[in-house]
C-alpha cells in the first residue's frame, strides 16, 4: 500500500500507486541466481575445507609409518641337523634365502630358508686336523675366525653366493679358508672364546685359553713407500687379574678397546691402542650375575652387555660431563629377558640389535632410544641368533639344531616419541641431549632427529620478531587511527602496507647479506635506540611548542608525523654515535668481547636480532593494518562522548577506543604470530640455521619451516628423514591451527563482551 | 610542563614516532634495494693507483671501508677484472699504501662474452692480421666495427640455436622413437634388416649400418658429426 498524490487529495484509503508488476520470468531468474550464488559459496567453502583436510591427510599418511608398531612373523622352522659351534658362527644372506652355520662338529652348513634353495652337503672345515671347533668369532662383513681345541685359529671368509645353472638360480656357500695360525704353540690349550678385529692397521685376535689367560695376536701392516707392505706379527700371553673367571670378551672394530666380562658381573676394559702393551684401564659393574654375552653395535662405539639374569644394558666409553678421561658409562637398560642371554647380534643398518635367551625368547632392541620393540620365540632354548643384513629378519638356532626364521617389519626403529622430543644419549656425548643432525660424513653416522631444537628455534624467532613488531605496529596503528589527520591517513596507511608486498625472499636476502653485517657494526647503538628516540621525540615536542605559531602554521594537528621523520632520523644518528662512544669508553672498544666476558654470550653475525628486525618487516604491516582497521571501526559516538566530557585525545584513545577495539587488536597480534611461526625464507637466509637451543639474542637458530626447506630436497622419499620432515610440517600445521583457533575464540569472546557498545 | 604531560601530547608524539619509524623502514628498505640495484646501470669510474712499492693497479673502485680494529685507517677494493690474466677479480688496498691516485683517460673497459671484464689500454686494433690503428686512434675504429661484430655474433647464435637446434631436435625424436620401439620389444632382425624398416637395418650389423640411412646412427652417445 503506497501513498500517492491521488490518495492524499481524495482522502480515501490508499491504493497501490502502481501495481507491483514483477514478471514471472524475472522472479524465477532472481530465485535461480540467488540459489546459484548460495550454492557456489557453500561449494567453495566445502572445497576449501576438504582441500585442507586432504593436505592434512597426505601429511598424516606420510608420517604414520614412523609410528606403526613393529611386527614380526615366524616364517620357517627347519632342522639343520647339527648344533652351532659356540660363538658367532651363524650368518644369513642379504635376501634371507639361506643361513650359514659353523657347526660344533666341524662343518659349514648351508640351511635353506626359502624353498627355491636346495640343501647342499655340509662342507668340512679345512685345516681342522682332528681338532674340535671350540669358538667362532665374526668380524667385518663375511669374515670369521674359528678357534680349535688345540689352540689354533682358522681364518675363514664365507660368502653366500647366488649363481645360475642354466636358468636355475642356485644359492651356495663359498668358504675360503686361510692357513691356520697357531696361537698357543707351547701348551696347545683349547680356545675357549675368541674375538677378532680387523682395522686398517692390521688384524688383532684375542683368544681366551684359560679362566684368566688370554693370548693376544696382533699383526701390524706398515705400508712402505717402496716394496709393498711390511708385516709384523706378535703373539703375547696375558694374565688378567680379575675376581672370578673371564666368561665373555669382545674387541671393538678398531681394535682399540678390549672388554672382558667376568663371572662376577664385571666389565674389564683393556686399552689396546698400543698394540704391544695392552693395559687395564677400568672396571665397571654390570650386575651380580655372570656376564654372558658382549657385542658392539654398528659404529663400534656402543657395547651391549647381557648377563645370566637376562639383564641387557648398553655402555659407551665417553668422557664424564665434568670433563676428564673417558670411562665406560652405562647408557641404557633394556627390557630384561629373565633368563640367561646366550647371544647378541647387532644390526648392520642401524643401532638395533637382537638378543636371544636360554628360555627361547628373542628380543629386538634399539640401542639409541633404549627401547625394546618386540619379544618373540616359542620357548625352545636358543643357542645362536643373527640379525639379517637388511634388519628385516632374525634367524636363530635352538639347542636341537633347529633353525627358526622370522621376518621383522620395523622400517623406522630410530623414531620414537622419546627420540623426537626427549633427550637422547647419543654415541660420543657425555650426557643426553636434544640434537638435530640428520646427515653426516660417514656411513656409520647415526642420524639424530630431535624436533625439540627446531620447535625451540621457531618459537625463538617468533618471540624476537614480535618483540620488535608488536610495539611498533600497535603504536603506529593508534597514531594513524586516532591522531592522524584524515587527509594524510589515506596516503600513510598504504605506504606502511607496501612493506607486506615485499616477497619474504627479498627480506631474507637483505637481512642475510645487508642487514646482518650492518647490525654487527652498530649493536650498542641499536640497544640505545629506543631510549634515545624517546628522549629526542619528547625534546622535539618541547621545541615544537616553543616555536612561534607562524612557523607551526602550515602543520595542522595530526600531521606531526612529518615533523617526526627527520626527528627520528636524528635520534637514530644520535643513538648510533652514542653507541660508538659507549663501545669505546665502557665496553673497551669491542662489544663482542664484553658480551662474552660479562654475559657469557657469543655473537654470531646471523642472529635472532637480525631475524627479529627482518621478520618485523613481514609482520608489522599485518598487525598494523588489522589493528588500525579495528581501531577505526570503533563507533565515532564513543570518541565524541568522551571528548565532550572533557577527556583528552590521549585519554580517549587509551581508555575508550583501545579497550573497545581490543578483540581486533588481539587477533591482529595472533595473525602476526601465525605469520612469524610459518615464515620460512627470512629465517632460512638470516639465521645461519644452526639447531642450537639458547635464548641468546645474538645466536642463530633453526626453525621448523626453514628446516623443511633446507632438508627436504635431499631427503630420500619414504626414508626416515623424509617422514620426520613431514612430521615437522604436521607440527607447524598444528601450531598455526591452534594459534588461529585461539585467536578466533578470544576475539569472539571479547567481541561479545563489548557488544553493548 | 605538567599540563603538557597530562594532556597526553607526549604520548601522541611517541606513537607518531613509531609510525615515523615504520615509514622510514619502508622507504629505507626500498631505497636500499633500489640503491644497490641501480649501481648496476652506472659503471664506476676507473681509477689507477700507484702503491708505495711501485705496483700500479687499475680498475673501478668497488668499495671503501674502515680496516677493522685499526681505528681511522681505510682500505679500498678495486675490481681489477682480467680474471684470465691475474686470477682474482678484486683486490683490497690499504689507503695508506697508495701514493698516487688518478683517473686515467686512456683505459678501456671491455665486457667480453667470456671471462668477464677486460681492463687495459688499447695498444692497437688488428683486423685479419693487419694493424688498422694504434693507440688513441684505435678507439673510433673499434666503435665503428662493433656493430658488424655484434651482427656476426647474432648470426652465429642463430645458427647454433636455429639450424643446429633443429637437427638436434630431429635426432632426439628419432632416438625416442628407437627407444619406444625397443620398449615394445622390437629387436634387430637377423637378415640384416632388409625386411624391416630403416632402424632395423642400423641395428643388425656393422655392414648394414654402413649402408644404412643417415638417421639410423644410434643416438647421442656416438655423435655423428
Amino acid at each position: 500500500m503506497a501513498i500517492n498524490a491521488d490518495t492524499l487529495t481524495a482522502g480515501g484509503p490508499g491504493t497501490p500507486a502502481r501495481p507491483l508488476v514483477v514478471s514471472r520470468a524475472r522472479t524465477s531468474r532472481r530465485i535461480f541466481l540467488d540459489r546459484f550464488a548460495a550454492r557456489t559459496v557453500v561449494l567453495g567453502g566445502i572445497v576449501i575445507i576438504s582441500a585442507i583436510l586432504a593436505i592434512l591427510f597426505v601429511i598424516a599418511a606420510e608420517v604414520w609409518p614412523l609410528f606403526r608398531p613393529p611386527r614380526v612373523l615366524a616364517l620357517e622352522r627347519l632342522s639343520a641337523g647339527a648344533t652351532p659351534a659356540p660363538g658367532a658362527g651363524l650368518g644369513v644372506d642379504e635376501y634371507r634365502e639361506a643361513a650359514s652355520m659353523v657347526t660344533a662338529d666341524g662343518t659349514i652348513q648351508l640351511v635353506p630358508l626359502k624353498p627355491t634353495v636346495t640343501r647342499a652337503a655340509p662342507l668340512p672345515i679345512a685345516g681342522l686336523e682332528g681338532a674340535r671347533v671350540t669358538a667362532v668369532a665374526a668380524h667385518g662383513l663375511d669374515r670369521y675366525a674359528i678357534g680349535t681345541s688345540d689352540g689354533r685359529v682358522i681364518p675363514l671368509e664365507m660368502k653366500i653366493e647366488v649363481g645360475f645353472e642354466g636358468d636355475r638360480r642356485t644359492v651356495s656357500v663359498k668358504p675360503a679358508f686361510a692357513a691356520p695360525v697357531v696361537l698357543d704353540p707351547g701348551r696347545k690349550r683349547a680356545i675357549l672364546r675368541l674375538t677378532v678385529a680387523s682395522p686398517d692397521s692390521g688384524p688383532v685376535t684375542v683368544a681366551q685359553v684359560g679362566p684368566h689367560d688370554l693370548i693376544v695376536q696382533t699383526v701390524v701392516e706398515k705400508k712402505a713407500l717402496i716394496g709393498g707392505t711390511r708385516r709384523e706379527e706378535s703373539v703375547q700371553a696375558l694374565s688378567v687379574p680379575v675376581d672370578g673367571d673371564i666368561v665373555a670378551l669382545r674387541l671393538d672394530g678398531r681394535g682399540d678397546d678390549l672388554v672382558l666380562g667376568t663371572s662376577r658381573g664385571q666389565l674389564v676394559r683393556y686399552d689396546m691402542r698400543d698394540r704391544g702393551t695392552p693395559t687395564v684401564v677400568e672396571t665397571a659393574t654390570v650386575g651380580a650375575a655372570p656376564v654372558t654375552a658382549l657385542s658392539f653395535l654398528i659404529g663400534e662405539r656402543t657395547l651391549v652387555a647381557a648377563d645370566a639374569t637376562g639383564a641387557v644394558s648398553s655402555w659407551q666409553v665417553v668422557p664424564p660431563p665434568t670433563g676428564g678421561a673417558a670411562t665406560l658409562t652405562r647408557i641404557n637398560d633394556f627390557e630384561s629377558h629373565r633368563a640367561p642371554v646366550v647371544a647378541i647380534s647387532p644390526s648392520r643398518r642401524d643401532k638395533g640389535f637382537v638378543t636371544a635367551d636360554a628360555a627361547g625368547r628373542v628380543k629386538l632392541h634399539y640401542g639409541t632410544s633404549g627401547q625394546t620393540f618386540l619379544t618373540f620365540g616359542d620357548g625352545r632354548p636358543l643357542r645362536a641368533v643373527v640379525f639379517a643384513p637388511k634388519a628385516d629378519g632374525v634367524v636363530a638356532v635352538d639347542e636341537r639344531g633347529e633353525v627358526v626364521d622370522w621376518r621383522v617389519d620395523n622400517p623406522h626403529p630410530e623414531i620414537t616419541l622419546k627420540t623426537l622430543f626427549g633427550k637422547v644419549w647419543y654415541e660420543g656425548y657425555s650426557r643426553p641431549a636434544w640434537v638435530w643432525q640428520s646427515t653426516g660424513g660417514t656411513d656409520d653416522f647415526e642420524a639424530k632427529f630431535s624436533l625439540t631444537p627446531l620447535i625451540y628455534g621457531t618459537l625463538k624467532g617468533t618471540f624476537y620478531a614480535l618483540l620488535f613488531a608488536v610495539p611498533l605496529a600497535l603504536l603506529a596503528a593508534i597514531y594513524v587511527s586516532e591522531f592522524m589527520h584524515p587527509a594524510v591517513k589515506g596516503y600513510v596507511k598504504p605506504a606502511v602496507e607496501i612493506m607486506a608486498a615485499l616477497p619474504s625472499v627479498v627480506l631474507g636476502f637483505l637481512a642475510g647479506l645487508w642487514l646482518a653485517p650492518a647490525v654487527e657494526r652498530i649493536v650498542p647503538g641499536l640497544f640505545l635506540l629506543p631510549a634515545v628516540e624517546t628522549v629526542v621525540i619528547l625534546a622535539a615536542l618541547l621545541a615544537w611548542r616553543a616555536l612561534p605559531p607562524g612557523v607551526r602554521g602550515p602543520f595542522r594537528q595530526g600531521t606531526e608525523v612529518f615533523v617526526l621523520v627527520p626527528v627520528v632520523l636524528l635520534g637514530a644518528w644520535i643513538a648510533l654515535t652514542l653507541g660508538g662512544l659507549v663501545e669505546q669508553r665502557l665496553l673497551a672498544g669491542d662489544y663482542r668481547g664484553w658480551l662474552l666476558a660479562a654475559l657469557g654470550l657469543t655473537y654470531d653475525q646471523r642472529n635472532s636480532l637480525v631475524v627479529g628486525v627482518a621478520m618485523g618487516f613481514a609482520v608489522v604491516p599485518l598487525i598494523f593494518t588489522i589493528a588500525e582497521d579495528s581501531l577505526a571501526n570503533v563507533p565515532q559516538h564513543l570518541r565524541a562522548g568522551s571528548l565532550a566530557l572533557g577527556a583528552s585525545r590521549w585519554q580517549t584513545a587509551v581508555r575508550i577506543v583501545l579497550p573497545t577495539a581490543s578483540p581486533g587488536i588481539f587477533s591482529a597480534i595472533m595473525i602476526g604470530l601465525g605469520r612469524a611461526v610459518g615464515e620460512t625464507m627470512i629465517v632460512l637466509m638470516a639465521t645461519g640455521n644452526t639447531p642450537v637451543m639458547d635464548w641468546n639474542m645474538f645466536s642463530g637458530f633453526r626453525a621448523l619451516s626453514a628446516n623443511i626447506a633446507v632438508e627436504l630436497p635431499e631427503a630420500p622419499e619414504g626414508g626416515t628423514l623424509f617422514r620426520v620432515l613431514f612430521l615437522a610440517a604436521f607440527l607447524l600445521f598444528c601450531l598455526t591451527f591452534v594459534l588461529n583457533t585461539a585467536a578466533e575464540v578470544v576475539r569472539l569472546r571479547l567481541r561479545r563482551k563489548y557488544r553493548y557498545l | 610542563m605538567r599540563r603538557l604531560w597530562r594532556s597526553g601530547e607526549p604520548f601522541i608524539w611517541l606513537t607518531g614516532g613509531a609510525l615515523a619509524t615504520a615509514l622510514i623502514m619502508v622507504v629505507g628498505l626500498i631505497a636500499i634495494i633500489v640503491g644497490n640495484a641501480a649501481g648496476f646501470f652506472w659503471p664506476a669510474e676507473v681509477v689507477r693507483v700507484t702503491l708505495a712499492d711501485g705496483k700500479v693497479l687499475t680498475g673501478p673502485l668497488a668499495e671503501r671501508e674502515p680496516i677493522p680494529g685499526k681505528g681511522e685507517a681505510w682500505r679500498i677494493k678495486l675490481k681489477l677484472a682480467n680474471r684470465d690474466l691475474y686470477g682474482a677479480d678484486f683486490v683490497w688496498v690499504d689507503e695508506a699504501a697508495v701514493v698516487r691516485r688518478e683517473r686515467p683517460a686512456d683505459v678501456a673497459v671491455i665486457e667480453r662474452s667470456e671471462w668477464g671484464l677486460l681492463i687495459g689500454r688499447i695498444a692497437a686494433l688488428e683486423e685479419a692480421g693487419a694493424v688498422v690503428a694504434r693507440d688513441a686512434a684505435a678507439w673510433p675504429e673499434i666503435e665503428r666495427r662493433l656493430p658488424a661484430a655484434a651482427a656476426l655474433r647474432r648470426q652465429i647464435r642463430a645458427i647454433e640455436k636455429g639450424d643446429i637446434g633443429a637437427i638436434n631436435f630431429e635426432q632426439e625424436k628419432i632416438r625416442l622413437r628407437l627407444r619406444g620401439l625397443e620398449a615394445r620389444g622390437a629387436t634387430a632382425s637377423a637378415d640384416g634388416g632388409r625386411s624391416g624398416r630403416g632402424w632395423r637395418r642400423c641395428r643388425s650389423s656393422t655392414g648394414s649400418r654402413r649402408r644404412g640411412w643417415p638417421s639410423c646412427a644410434p643416438g647421442r652417445r656416438r655423435g655423428w658429426w
